[in-house]
């Protein structure tokens, strides 16, 4: 299996770029400058103690909050003004901190509504029911079914999301954040509530994704050895501005990194 | 120039009773997040106990209202106002299976269409007159406009009604009532008794309604009806809040007065010009929504929108 | 930053996701549920008690004594703008005090069209639907970027600024005597009438049903549980609503336009605020919000409780009845809205959801979890 090509050493310009995003809360300066990139086909994790920032960020680049100072760019294209739905038409997606699924519904009905924006028919012709939307009706259940196959989700389907465990839901939100078509990832936390083996799984399955579907990951995690095993460039956060950033060896290593983990007196990571 | 004091005077003596109703529904909003659509008739339903009492349970006609017991009516109203507020905390808000912002606030409009269709089958729809604390008025000088005493009493209860609360809310219970209702959970760890606060909040809100029935019923004399408080004064009311900032009690005031001489003068306007527009108080308060929604939804003197 | 003043990020309730109702659906039994089919004989069953209930409501114009058929007619048009208050309240989680509005002037609209502008049916039908879109869009605009509770305020408002000045204005409605609305002489008869708005009633069924089950349904009812979600996932929250609430307004001035048709006259003291606006609000959220053959129902209720309570008035000569009179019908509603969304937040819908569970063939006793596209709205989650 040859190594996937790296786009960031070849110096290609970056999928997604965040340059020295600020924001205040009130009297609290909750992101002080911070700048990252995301290249295709890379898997970027973001890390940090609690507090650091990681999902304000987040909030930021996917347009939730609108950063005092500082641009976002997709391809290229400023995007710091548009909304996040109109982010998300141009293959941003992300998930939630608490799971982000339309509750009323079952799984599958998420992750049909979830390919909102890859529907060809127009509004109007699926409210009078017309011929060619029904045909594209049944090509969104089938793509569905194709996505929950590959995460292994079929057993739960048909099951409303309400009741359902929370690893499970978490999983269920990947499915339906990939059911998008997203080009870029943003995972907010996707390993919590998740046990060491169920977490390798899912760092596999990023890799998978990567590989078979093309698109770029960047992901906040607080499970270090792991991102630092996955991760193909990392950016550590604290106190809301960019401690560090490099590669995972790099990262490992780095004394202000280990410090800010795990106090005064520590030397490396993991 | 008599004009304009004209319409400052009306607009004061209905905007003041506007800007009473606003502070119950800022108070409520502020301690619950509920918009209460029966606070109107926390005012209304206290104002019949008080007629009721008046007249010694004489209802039907034109009965003889006993003035001497105004002030022991006033009394009563206050505290079945007070019963009011906590009774629909109890016995609705907190019994809904799901309590969502939208789901209480339909549960407040049921509770206000439930009061005033019962008056509605208790007393029939028509006018009644209601004493006023004190009748008459007087001139301002230099002008024939006449300003009655029972407006400027209005004020008065208004001035001191926001002071007061604007003054608890500094206070240490007053903080923990706006604890609770932000971080209702971290509250309760903090020792505050979420349902107490939410209670006294409801109480208030009450009592609060009922002082506003009683004055605003005598307003208009010989137009005590059923539904009277929500009909003529909670959609101003509100919208008053919300020009004010729908969670603040000095803003509910002012709004509630910006709006009250806002009215008046749609009304002077309509009657200077003879335009050919009815309903010109109603379309004035859509108006003044409308821009204050489009320019600044939090209201002069709101934080949060 | 308008949407972003109501997000909280950090607002964690995970003891919501694993929320209990009266029953947690685990996910064989959910997959159970959608795989199994009914037996030959419980097809034909339901298909008999069907085509039963279809020839009971094709009947019901003809068998109905001659002074109850306006009732039936007055009944399928509730039913209407239950549907119509539904998609607001029950797939959008929003919330609209003020439909007597929206019927109001797409009556008064409907009989301009016809009588001032000398407009066909058809084109009269048009520009009712056309008073409720305008309604809808001045409405939707200022509001619905902010909070609920600020569009709950600004259709209240709109309620009463209809009432007092827009049903006021004497060259569109007539001053006092109203504005004639005549009907198209094919509909002369009110039995035909009635059964023309039966017909309207169906169509606007099939919409709705089409609607859920398209991109724009699903849409707008992402919305109502979580508008951060939707828009993570590329819809557009605003449009959404506003979507939402042209169709709320286009149904609700077609109703207009059949109220009007059935007295041939739209006046003013037919679309008062109170009790109006508010028994349109109970029988939508006591039919049972998000699940349109409930709201039906709510609507066909409270249109002919009037009748049934005059009725019951003159025939039964013992207390309660003797008392029992028309204006009795708001408190009943009322009290029928509180005793609702205390006890059965999903209204008769909730109710009957064994019934109407075995009419959509599936198992009588299917778990339900109030939730789900089209069946979500007041008993969900908001």
């Amino acid at each position: 299996m040859p190594a996937p090509k790296d786009h960031r050493k070849l110096g290609e310009p970056p999928l997604l770029e965040a340059h020295d995003v600020s924001i205040r809360f009130g009297g609290v300066q909750a992101l002080s400058e911070v700048a990252f990139a995301v290249h295709e086909s890379e898997i970027v994790g973001i890390l940090g103690p609690n507090g650091a920032g990681k999902t304000t960020f987040f909030n930021c680049v996917s347009g939730f909050y609108a950063p005092n100072e500082g641009r976002i760019e997709l391809h290229g294209e400023d995007v710091t003004a548009l909304r996040p739905d109109e982010r998300a038409q141009r293959g941003l997606g992300r998930t939630f901190q608490q799971v982000g699924l339309v509750k009323s519904f079952t799984v599958l009905e998420n992750l049909i509504v979830a390919q909102h924006k890859s529907v060809k028919y127009g509004v109007l012709s699926g409210m009078f029911g017309m011929p060619w939307t029904l045909r594209e009706e049944r090509v969104l259940r089938e793509k569905a079914m194709v996505v929950l196959d590959f995460m292994g989700l079929m057993a739960v389907k048909d099951a409303p999301v309400q009741g359902l465990p929370y690893g499970t839901l978490k999983m269920c939100e990947t499915a339906a954040v990939i059911a998008t078509d997203p080009e870029i990832l943003m995972l907010d936390e996707p390993l919590a509530g998740t046990g060491p083996e169920e977490g390798e799984a899912f760092c596999q399955r990023l890799k998978d994704m990567r590989r078979d579907l093309g698109i770029s990951i960047v992901m906040i995690e607080h499970h270090v050895p792991l991102v630092l095993g996955t991760a193909d460039y990392i950016y550590v956060l604290n106190f809301g501005a960019l401690l560090a950033q490099g590669r995972p060896a790099a990262i490992r290593k780095n004394e202000a990194v280990a410090v800010a983990y795990m106090g005064e007196g520590a030397t490396a990571l993991a | 120039m008599s004009t304009i004091l004209e319409v400052l005077v009306n607009g004061l003596s209905f905007g003041a009773v506007y800007a009473l109703v606003a502070l119950g529904l800022a108070l409520v909003y502020k301690a619950t997040r509920i918009l209460n659509f029966a606070q109107g008739e926390f005012g209304t339903v206290p104002a019949w106990i008080a007629y009721v009492v008046m007249t010694g349970f004489q209802i039907d006609g034109d009965p003889v209202i006993h003035r001497g017991r105004l002030w022991l009516a006033t009394l009563i109203a206050i505290a079945v106002g007070a019963l009011m507020g906590v009774l629909v905390n109890t016995l609705v808000i907190r019994r809904l299976a799901s309590v969502s912002p939208v789901t209480s606030l339909v549960a407040t409009a049921g509770v206000m269409t439930f009061l005033i269709a019962m008056q509605v089958i208790i007393f029939d729809p028509k006018g009644r007159r209601f004493p006023r604390y004190i009748d008459g008025g007087f001139h301002m000088p230099g002008t024939d406009v006449i300003v009655a005493w029972q407006n400027v009493l209005i004020i008065i209860v208004l001035a001191a009604a926001a002071a007061l609360l604007a003054l608890l809310f500094r206070t240490p219970p007053g903080v923990a009532l706006l604890a609770t209702a932000q971080e209702p959970f971290a509250a309760e760890l903090q020792g505050v008794s979420v349902s107490a606060m939410r209670t006294l909040a409801w109480a208030t809100a009450g009592a609060l309604g009922a002082i506003a029935g009683m004055l605003g019923a005598g307003v208009f004399s010989s137009t005590f009806s059923p539904g009277l408080m929500t009909a003529t004064f909670l959609i101003p009311a509100f919208v008053g809040a919300v020009l004010g900032g729908i969670a603040s009690m000095v803003g509910a005031v002012a709004g509630g007065l910006i709006l009250g001489i806002t009215v008046a003068a749609a009304n002077q306007i309509v009657r200077t010009w003879n335009l050919d527009v009815p309903g010109p108080p109603h379309l004035a308060v859509f108006l003044v929504l409308l821009i204050v929604l489009m320019l600044r939804p939090t209201g002069l003197f709101g934080q949060e929108a | 930053m308008s949407i972003i003043d109501e997000l909280d990020p950090d607002e964690l309730d995970p003891d919501e996701l694993a929320l209990a109702d009266e029953h947690v659906i685990t996910p064989t039994e959910a997959a159970e549920a959608a795989a199994w089919r009914p037996s030959p004989g419980g097809v034909a069953a339901r298909i008999v008690v069907l085509v039963g209930l279809l020839l009971l409501v094709v009947a019901i114009p003809q068998i109905v004594p001659d002074i109850y058929t306006n009732v039936v007619s007055k009944a399928a048009i509730f039913g209407l703008v239950a549907l119509s208050l539904n998609v607001i309240i029950g797939y959008t989680g929003q919330i609209s005090l003020g439909h007597n509005a929206f019927v109001g002037v797409g009556a008064f609209g409907a009989g301009y069209a016809l009588t001032k502008m000398d407009l066909p049916y058809a084109g009269a039908l048009v520009v009712a639907a056309l008073t409720g879109v305008v309604g809808a869009l001045l409405i939707g605009v200022i509001a619905l970027r902010l909070a609920g509770l600020y569009l709950a305020l600004v259709t209240i408002a709109y309620a009463f600024l209809a009432q007092e000045v827009l049903f006021n204005l004497r060259s569109l409605t007539g001053g006092g005597a109203g504005q004639p609305a005549p009907r198209p002489s094919v509909f002369s008869s009110d039995v035909s009438y009635a059964y023309f708005c039966i017909a309207v009633l169906g169509v606007a069924l099939a919409f709705d049903w089409r609607l859920t089950a398209s991109k724009g349904g699903r849409a707008i009812q992402a919305l109502r549980d979580d508008e951060r979600v939707a828009a993570s996932w590329g819809i557009n929250v605003t449009s959404f609503k506003l979507l939402a609430f042209v169709i709320s307004g286009i149904m609700a001035g077609i109703a207009g336009a059949l109220f009007a048709g059935i007295e041939q006259l739209a006046s003013r003291q037919d679309f008062p605020f109170l009790p109006l606006a508010l028994t349109f609000l109970v029988m939508t959220v006591v039919g049972g919000a998000g699940n349109r053959w409930g709201v039906m129902q709510g609507g066909i209720l409270f249109a002919i409780l009037p009748t049934l309570l005059d009725r019951a008035h003159e025939s039964f000569h013992f207390f309660p009845f003797t008392s029992v009179q028309v204006t009795w019908e708001p408190a009943i509603g009322a009290l029928l809205l509180l005793l609702t969304l205390i006890f059965s937040p999903g209204g008769i819908a909730q109710q009957q959801r064994h019934l109407l569970n075995w009419l959509s063939f599936k198992r009588f006793n299917e778990p339900s979890h109030g939730g789900g596209i089209s069946r979500g709205g007041m008993g969900a989650r908001p």
